[in-house]
């Protein structure tokens, strides 16, 4: 072929070329995402850009009660109609679900779900890339801000994977490495964390994930006032917020200071001990809280703080629940996703727990931590939810879990779905996007099988998924995941 | 961008700190690992290799005294001074101590995943004689930067810690945890910032497109950090045109010899390594371009032999060190190794390191922890040493290559990797001879650090079962 022939046949080409990608940037466009590669694609069951839902019963996560008998209209990845089955009709050319004996909520947002697994006792971290973000999806979060990473980079990695289409996973928050100092702290060091020996140092590190992509940071235990003031000033002019799971920081300490979030609720706030001194975590602050009258004026004030300043809570109990003596911490749907090995170690832990080889006051704490949040929620705070999977609970089924239990602190479930999907959006500041089922937001949606109304633990039954008006396979996502929780 | 000079002074604050002489004493439960806790020291009828290539010397007298080498010579001619207390190791060889120049700080493979170690790993390798480790190639800087001050601190036990960044990628990245930077604006950010937080060295890895190497390499060098690389997309001769200072692992990372390679791609038909002539014009060219540039190679022939059927003899000690669930997953991984896979590469790896070496070149050895799990960190430090005299190298030479050429490459060969006096009493003493039965490597007894002699078997002890688990 002559140069000429074949400048002749390119410039024929032009117009075909420029017209596949024009049809091709309309696909995407349409889609609401990426192009979806092969291994994701098998996961996904629904991939119609026209979809109507019918007869479920909806609880719409904004607090409004559930509804009976709904339609759903999903148009191009963003839901289009919402209203009752009797007066919406499906759109012609619609692919039409009929979903009666099923509900549908807005996808989860886990605000406290990392991207590894932390075993009970020797607390080994085991990064998780490949188990994680499909578990979340499969279990219906399709939001999650990882909250303390023990691997900034293979979050950012993960988090682009999913962007790209290559990977199945929820949308991701992605949080830097955990930012300690300026005390050594050898309990937390082997996660990954920075210790600032000075605010500079504490400085230079939020800097740099801003620039990697990492949106919020997170602080922990032995933090000082000096170097939290640091982190806050340096990531608010940096866009980025900050939340914390503090202890010698107090919670109205960190507010003063200009935090944005708080994790865990009552189990990381250590201002209600009489033996707190400024910057050092004392060691009976869990203990100390068994006494905690949860009315009293100290937690009042707590509360008056977050709720003047706007700072949100994120309960943890799913999480906790494994290291109480006497609560149901063993579920089949967990231990099917651990590999043998964890199964092992996990039925270690359920031992030394079952037989009250722990602190003596983690009934007692348990239960104030649950009267805490709804005390925290009357009060008009803002209480979300995530599932810090550690110790015996995993990505997704410990949001599942979280329900469940929000509903056993004396939670509506109508109330338990909003903490776990519109609270979240509202603190990463995307509800106006997602986090409600409301007509104009992204169609990200969990259909489960029964009625969350008669029985919390129906949460586990997620069959479909939709992540920006694609549905996923949730038991193919999970059933992909099965043994793999501790080895990827 | 935010001024760094003020940063810079901090991180170098520490740093001075960190050189000062006298390492800080351990606390007091992990004094119980000193086996040799006196300031002042005489080995005496020991058999010395001194690490630079020099013939063993029998019946030596070896002086410590305040965390340095005094004196070496013969029995009888030097003497012990007053007060010291004398050890007498007759039966026993005393070695520098290993320099393990790619020493991760992470375990795992073969299913098992990969993990920062914050006990097991470094405790493994000084008790193997290794007193200083390069990390090459990090998963979690953060955590080897806590742990190297943390061992400085007298707060942990491992070897003296040259910190490497993240691994530098370029594209989509291999290993998750890795760095992508496909610019060179990407890979100067990321190279600023691990300068700025301690790092001296920065691993870039298979993928690495040319721009970001050079990037890299160029903004290292303004920061007095050096360059070190597991390639495929760039061959050794590219690299040492863009001023690397070091190459990993030797042949199996050099694509130039493969026959379809295109810059910047790291081929994806598999290369036919038996096609390689070490004493062919191409692969002399690459030996000359790195010595006339003093760009020295890992040795990594541990890791390499784990693909191997049968390769290592199954070891007990090795498989006592692992966590249960590391130990199956190795067993499994390596029972799956086909018995009839050709063990060419592995032999054509032996021949590139000895030619390398012939042709002048700076050769020096690391463990690499990965694989399938079966190259423990410290253990495969010590199986290089069989391994490279499997490939042809004397024991003296061996030993050079795991000690002073280790020093030489991290530009502190004046202050440890051989036997001298006036170096810091970085050694190890070994219960036999390993020059004559070169097994006898394993037999560890005392480890010095900085004139601080470690009770060998006692470390070893404490991290039974532990490699994998933390």
């Amino acid at each position: 072929m002559t140069r000429e022939e074949g400048r002749g046949k390119r410039e024929e080409c032009i117009p075909v070329a420029a017209l596949l990608l024009a049809a091709a940037t309309a696909a995407n466009l349409y889609a609401q995402g990426p192009q979806l590669s092969p291994e994701v694609r098998q996961y996904v069951s629904v991939d119609t850009p026209l979809v109507a839902i019918t007869h479920v019963k909806l609880i719409d996560g904004t607090g409004a009660p559930a509804a009976p008998d709904q339609t759903v209209v999903i148009a191009n990845g963003k839901i289009q109609v919402v209203g009752a089955a009797a007066t919406v009709k499906p759109p012609a050319g619609a692919r039409v679900m009929d979903l009666t004996g099923h509900m549908l909520i807005p996808g989860l947002i886990g605000m406290h779900d990392h991207t590894f697994y932390l075993t009970y006792g020797v607390e080994r971290p085991i990064q998780s890339n490949y188990s994680y973000p499909r578990l979340y999806l499969g279990s219906g979060v399709t939001t999650i801000r990882t909250t303390g990473s023990m691997s900034p980079y293979a979050e950012i990695n993960i988090k682009a994977e999913i962007d790209r289409g290559d990977s199945p996973g929820p949308h991701m928050y992605v949080t830097g490495p955990y930012i300690i100092g300026p005390k050594p702290d050898p309990r937390l060091e082997p996660f990954g964390a920075l210790r600032a020996a000075t605010p500079e140092a504490a400085r230079r590190a939020v800097a740099y994930w801003a620039e990697e992509g990492a949106t919020w940071i997170k602080v922990y235990a032995s933090i000082s006032r000096a170097q939290l003031a640091a982190v806050v000033d340096e990531a608010h002019q940096h866009g980025m917020k900050v939340t914390g799971h503090l202890c010698a920081v107090g919670y109205r300490e960190a507010v003063a200071l200009g935090i944005d979030h708080l994790e865990h609720t009552l189990f990381a706030n250590s201002e209600y001990d009489p033996q707190k001194q400024p910057d050092v975590c004392p060691p009976t602050y869990r203990s100390a809280m068994t006494n905690l009258d949860i009315g009293g004026e100290p937690v009042r004030a707590t509360f008056r703080d977050l709720v003047s300043r706007g700072v949100g809570m994120t309960s943890t109990l799913a999480v906790y629940e494994c290291t109480v003596p006497g609560r149901p911490t063993r579920h089949a749907h967990v231990l099917e996703a651990f590999s043998p090995e964890m199964q092992r170690e996990d039925s270690v832990r359920f031992a030394t727990v079952s037989q009250g080889k722990v602190a003596s006051y983690w009934p007692a704490v348990f239960k104030k931590t649950m009267d805490y949040e709804v005390a925290f929620v009357k009060a008009g705070g803002l209480l979300v939810a995530g599932v810090d999977p550690a110790w015996c609970i995993t990505a997704g089924r410990g949001d599942q879990r979280e329900f469940e239990l929000l509903v056993e602190a004396g939670f509506t479930p109508v109330q338990a779905v909003q903490i776990m999907t519109a609270n979240g959006a509202k603190v990463l500041g995307i509800l106006d996007r997602v986090g409600t089922v409301t007509a104009g937001k992204n169609a990200d949606l969990a259909v489960i099988r029964g009625d969350l109304t008669a029985r919390a633990a129906d949460i586990e039954n997620v069959t479909l998924v939709f992540k920006d008006g694609v549905g996923f396979d949730a038991v193919r996502l999970v059933e992909a995941a099965k043994g793999q929780v501790g080895l990827r | 961008m935010k001024t760094t000079s003020s940063f810079c002074a901090v991180t170098l604050g520490f740093a001075s700190l960190l050189s000062a002489q006298a390492p800080a004493p351990l606390t007091s439960a992990l004094q119980q690992f000193v086996a040799v806790p006196e300031a002042v020291v005489a080995l005496t009828h020991v058999r010395v290799v001194d690490g630079d290539g020099v013939a063993p010397v029998e019946d030596q007298t070896v002086v410590i005294a305040n965390g340095k080498i005094q004196a070496v010579g013969r029995f009888g001619s030097t003497q012990p001074p007053a007060g010291a207390r004398v050890m007498d190791l007759n039966g026993h060889t005393v070695i520098p101590g290993i320099v393990g120049l790619h020493d991760h700080s992470f375990y795992g493979g073969g299913g098992w995943p990969y993990a920062f170690s914050a006990v097991a790993v470094p405790r493994l390798y000084l008790a193997s004689g290794v007193t200083t480790i390069r990390t090459t190639g990090s998963l979690a800087p953060y955590d080897e930067l806590n742990l190297w001050k943390a061992i400085e601190r007298g707060q942990s036990v491992g070897p003296r810690m040259f910190i490497t960044g993240p691994y530098l990628n370029s594209g989509v990245p291999g290993l998750t945890a890795m760095v992508r930077v496909d610019s060179a604006e990407d890979a100067r950010r990321v190279v600023r910032y691990w300068a700025e937080e301690g790092v001296t060295w920065i691993k870039a890895y298979a993928n690495i497109n040319r721009a970001a190497l050079g990037a890299a390499i160029d903004e290292a060098h303004k920061h007095g950090v050096k360059v070190t690389a597991h390639l495929c997309s760039v061959g050794f001769r590219e690299a040492v045109a863009l001023g690397i200072d070091q190459l990993e692992h030797g042949l199996l990372t050099n694509l130039e010899y493969h026959p379809n390679k295109k810059p910047d791609e790291c081929p994806r038909e598999p290369m036919d390594w038996s096609k390689v002539d070490v004493n062919s014009p191409q692969v002399q060219q690459t030996f000359k371009d790195m010595v006339s540039h003093n760009v020295g190679m890992t040795s990594t022939l541990a890791v390499y032999e784990i693909s191997y059927p049968n390769r290592p003899p199954l070891e007990q000690r090795v498989l006592d060190a692992m966590y249960e669930g590391a130990r199956t997953s190795y067993l499994t991984n390596r029972a799956r190794i086909p018995a009839n896979r050709s063990d060419v590469p592995l032999k054509k790896a032996m021949e590139y390191d000895l030619a390398f070496v012939k042709a002048g070149g700076l050769l020096a050895a690391g463990v690499d922890p990965t694989g399938n799990g079966g190259a423990l960190p410290g253990y495969g430090d010590q199986r290089n040493y069989e391994l490279l005299i499997e490939a042809g190298f004397t024991p003296v030479q061996a030993i050079q290559i795991l000690t002073s050429n280790g020093a030489k490459v991290l530009g502190k060969y004046d202050e440890f990797g051989t036997v001298t006096a006036g170096k810091s009493a970085d050694l190890v003493v070994i219960k036999g001879n390993p020059i004559a039965t070169p097994a006898e490597m394993r037999n560890v007894v005392y480890v010095f650090k900085q004139g601080v002699g470690y009770d060998s078997p006692k470390l070893i002890e404490s991290v039974k079962g532990q490699v994998g688990l933390k």
